[in-house]
């Protein structure tokens, strides 16, 4: 189901960034949110990346789109080096990248027309749109809004409205690659099904490339290519999306599959279980070697001393493991 | 069949009374609770379900009111109940479990005190014999290091470990029923297997009934023995489990199963429900589902189609299944 032919859109490299943890002046250690991550998105697909709370997934779309300063690692875009843009260049790529965020209560600000919310960032860009009203029109009917909703503030809106008013403002600027930080995580199910097929159709009219981020593994698989799991700051495992949930490689992927509910009674009593033990550590206080391997129940010796690095399994299938790798 | 009956709910009432207008959240729902089964409530946001259950004790703040219909517990009916005698039931006989585990905690108490506490109160033990039993509940909750976890106060806790005292507190007056209110919502999915397993072995080994309050459909299929499904305030459906997930009957409960990806499929595409749950000031006439239903006919604009009973105890709300009964 891989799309793109090689095209990369977005080249990832090693990327880290550590928040520091401040005991009055004094720093004491580091969450280490995004710790040594590496992939690329090829255009017109979705890389899902998908974990559990505090496993980095959302610093890493912030990092990726420069809304974070990296403390290493590089990030190439279409050929640019992210990090070393400023000025009109910097302009340039908030036009071609854009983020829709999960919770559209924050997001939208309660004192501006959608109108107003609307023409903000076309005006800040200076884009060539002729009547702009004309041109907000008609994202709104793009996204299933219409022209009567133009002069209301986004409290009369339903959470689902205002995702769609998000969505519109993020594709108002034409842009190429789109960051969507759990963007249904905050809508019932009935609406997020609305959402995400309108997100799919985009993407198939405009070839838009979308890294979706969430811990919904029914969302990430439904929307996906690749996926991407990461666990405290790593990439643990990465794969075709119908690969990944049919072969999981990982044993942190095949358990969170194994302990995922699945809405069908008869497959999800029958199925075998892997519930793990315990609660992710903190990103403070890492174990040594694999970060997993406290609640792994294959850990081996090696998994205790040594780290083990995100490899080729085979074909398009990346896995971070002493037991698949094999050492 | 009449023993076997634990709570009966008959046309419950709960309106609130805003200044917008009046909020009719659950407008006349009646439903039986079996003695030892697992029985789910499911519903979008606004659905009134976590009212529902918290009508069940009373617990309704104003400018909220029940203002109509009958519940019996064991018997006895919980509405026309002074409250004295209710203060005794809420939290010995019918115990809640909440959806986050750190506002149900007072932060000031350690988790042993709070569980020991709920012993207290209800007179089934005394303070001594009461931290006793502290060590072994904390055990039956699988919580790690139970003595040591007995005197950390909430804080030192994690998210998982904070909603197993929380368990901890509503098994330890050995409950007939529990309500749990969305348990694993502020959970992560690793965390939130291992606290739905709890609670099935729970019901077990203390020999009681729970009541799940959820939005997540995958939750359902997982645990329930039977479910119902509410919609703008009013019961949908209601079936065992696996009639509802082999053979939906309710055009809404259709529609909502269709509109979650299963991660075990191959799917090409969701159906989504068009339109969103209705403003519950204004509610739609007639049946409530009717402008988002792809099958509404002239008379689910008019009438509001009653619960009728069909096979296999199944219940349905919905005027293309109460035509041919009657």
């Amino acid at each position: 189901m891989s799309k793109g032919n090689g095209d990369i859109l977005l080249r990832v490299e090693e990327l880290k960034k550590w928040f520091p943890v401040k005991k009055l002046v004094f720093t004491v250690g580091h969450v280490r949110a995004v710790d040594g991550v590496t992939f690329n998105i090829r255009r017109g697909e979705t890389l899902g990346i998908v974990g559990e709370s505090g496993c980095g997934k959302t610093t890493l779309g912030r990092l990726v789109l420069k809304l974070l300063k990296p403390d290493s690692g590089k990030i190439m875009f279409d050929g640019i080096d992210v990090n070393t843009l400023n000025g009109k260049r910097l302009l340039e790529f908030r036009r071609r990248a854009q983020i829709v965020f999960q919770d559209p209560y924050s997001s939208l600000n309660p004192r501006m027309t959608v109108l107003e919310i609307l023409k903000e960032p076309i005006e800040t860009h200076k884009m060539n749109v002729g009547s702009i009203e004309d041109y907000v029109v008609d994202l709104l009917e793009r996204v299933g809004l219409r022209r009567d909703h133009l002069y209301r503030y986004p409290h009369e809106f339903s959470g689902g409205q205002r995702q769609r008013i998000a969505i519109a403002r993020a594709l108002s600027l034409k842009p190429e690659f789109m960051v969507l930080d759990e963007p249904t995580s905050a809508l019932d199910v009935s609406v997020q099904a609305q959402i995400l097929n309108m997100l799919k159709k985009f993407q198939e009219e405009e070839r838009l490339t979308y890294m979706f981020i969430t811990h919904d593994l029914g969302v990430v698989k439904y929307m996906s290519h690749r996926i991407a799991v990461m666990y405290l700051g790593k990439i643990v495992e990465l794969g075709p999306a119908d690969e990944l949930f049919e072969e999981p490689l990982h044993p942190y992927t095949k358990a969170l599959l194994s302990s995922i509910p699945i809405p069908d009674p008869i497959i999800t009593r029958k199925r075998e279980r892997i519930i793990l033990r315990g609660e992710p550590p903190s990103p403070i206080n890492l174990p040594k070697g694999c970060r997993f391997h406290p609640r792994c129940p294959y850990a081996m010796e090696v998994c205790k001393k040594e780290e083990p690095a995100l490899e080729r399994i085979s074909g398009e299938h990346f896995a971070a493991c002493w037991l698949v790798s094999g050492k | 069949m009449a023993d076997n009956t634990l709570l009966n709910v008959e046309e419950l009432k709960v309106y609130f009374y805003t200044y917008a207008g009046v909020v009719k959240a659950v407008d006349g729902v009646s439903f039986d609770v079996r003695r030892g089964e697992v029985f789910s409530i499911v519903g979008e946001t606004g659905s009134g379900k976590s009212v529902t259950s918290r009508a069940l004790t009373r617990l309704i703040p104003s400018p909220g009111r029940i203002v109509g219909g009958r519940i019996l517990f064991e018997g006895k009916n919980l509405l026309e109940m002074p409250e004295e005698e209710l203060r005794k039931i809420r939290g010995k006989d019918i115990a809640y479990i909440f959806q986050d585990p750190s506002s149900s905690l007072d932060p000031l108490f350690t988790s042993g005190y709070q569980i020991a506490e709920t012993m207290t109160v209800h007179a089934t033990a005394d303070w001594k014999n009461a931290w006793k039993r502290v060590i072994e509940i904390l055990k039956d909750v699988a919580m790690p290091d139970p003595h040591k976890r007995a005197k950390s106060y909430p804080h030192e806790l994690s998210g998982g470990m904070k909603q197993r005292v929380v368990i901890g507190i509503s098994v330890s007056n050995k409950p007939k029923l529990i309500i749990a209110d969305e348990p694993t919502t502020a959970l992560d999915v690793s965390v939130q297997a291992q606290i739905l397993k709890l609670l099935l072995d729970l019901r077990k080994k203390y020999d009681t009934t729970v009541m799940l309050i959820t939005h997540n459909l995958g939750v359902v299929a997982e645990v329930s023995d039977r479910v119902l499904v509410m919609y703008a305030g009013r019961v949908a459906e209601i079936a065992d489990v696996y009639s509802l997930f082999g053979e939906p009957l309710h055009p809404y409960t259709i529609g909502l199963l269709k509109a979650v990806p299963n991660p075990l499929k191959r799917i090409e595409r969701i159906e989504p429900i068009p339109g969103s749950v209705p403003d519950m000031i204004n509610v739609p006439s007639g049946c409530r589902f009717h402008p988002r239903c792809p099958k509404a006919m002239d008379i689910c604009k008019r009438e509001q189609p009653p619960l009728v009973q069909i096979r296999g105890g199944r219940s349905v709300a919905c005027w293309l299944y109460a035509e041919k009964n009657s």
